[in-house]
């Protein structure tokens, strides 16, 4: 089956091991550099990923290696999706923390949970479905289709 | 992970040798810092010069380690990249710790 025109897309496959996490983040990267999201844009975006994968390796695999993360790349001409897909047992995450907290108090400053909250700070859509088995975490990122990617246009 | 700790005065700098400061090395880190903080050393720069990734994990072992310290010391951040630093300022952690260009103000902030 052809690709409608205009839409790449790649998946990876990693094992639910965070020391191995890094090689995503590369992979974003670099497919990012393409993109006309500007470099702390690009930056954040691959933040939002590792963040997104290792949520999965803790909390659907509870940090146990040996299982599938699953993560889908689709480049349209306006925007980017991720997908991050396990196969656990399928929490939908919590909702981000929107309450800010006060930077002089020491106690009550965060040290966990921030994950979510940057994905959706950053990401233009964040969507959790269940799709079979797999659990998936879908992250939007659009961007100016009048600086076209190089490669992206009509099928050859 | 790697690091490479000095003690310039009274003040320790604290380099973080590895490009990334994510899950992978989080725990080690925070547990490293504990080791050096439980030594007596409560004014910390932690020299992120060479740092070019940062996630929520890293952040947080950053925040653990202030909290670590306490009331009664400093840690403070120098050396940030425009990307890392962004990232401090997306989770408001940039009104957590004082940051400097270079861990040179850093210590002297620390020093005075």
């Amino acid at each position: 089956m052809t690709e409608p025109e205009s839409v790449k897309s790649v998946r990876l496959m990693l094992d639910s091991n965070l020391a191995d996490v890094f090689l995503v983040g590369l992979a974003i990267r670099g497919i990012c550099s393409y993109v006309p999201l500007g470099d702390v844009m690009a930056y954040q975006t691959e933040v939002c990923i590792v963040e997104a994968v290792n949520n999965a390796i803790r909390h659907a695999y509870g940090n146990e290696a040996g299982h599938e993360v699953e993560i889908g790349v689709t480049l349209h001409l306006d925007r980017i999706v991720f997908e991050v897909c396990d196969t656990g047992p399928g929490m939908i995450p919590q909702a981000p923390n929107k309450e800010p907290f006060d930077p002089g108090d020491l106690e009550n400053i965060p040290e966990g949970g921030m994950g979510l909250t940057i994905i959706h700070s950053v990401m233009d859509e964040v969507a959790y479905v269940k799709t079979g088995r797999k659990n998936v975490l879908r992250m939007s990122k659009h961007f100016d289709s009048s600086h076209r990617c190089p490669g992206l246009g009509k099928a050859q | 992970m790697q690091l490479q700790d000095e003690k310039i005065g009274n003040v320790m700098v604290v380099r973080l040798l590895d490009k990334r400061v994510d899950a992978s090395i989080a725990v080690d880190f925070k547990e490293r810092m504990a080791r050096l903080i439980n030594e007596g050393n409560n004014l910390i720069v932690l020299d992120m010069e060479a740092v070019d990734f940062i996630d929520s994990s890293g952040l947080g072992a950053i925040v653990s380690s202030l909290k670590a310290i306490g009331r009664n010391g400093d840690l403070v951040i120098g050396g940030l990249s425009r990307m890392v630093l962004s990232m401090f300022k997306l989770t408001r952690m940039d009104r957590v710790f004082r940051i400097f260009q270079d861990t040179d103000e850093a210590v002297r902030a620390l020093s005075g």
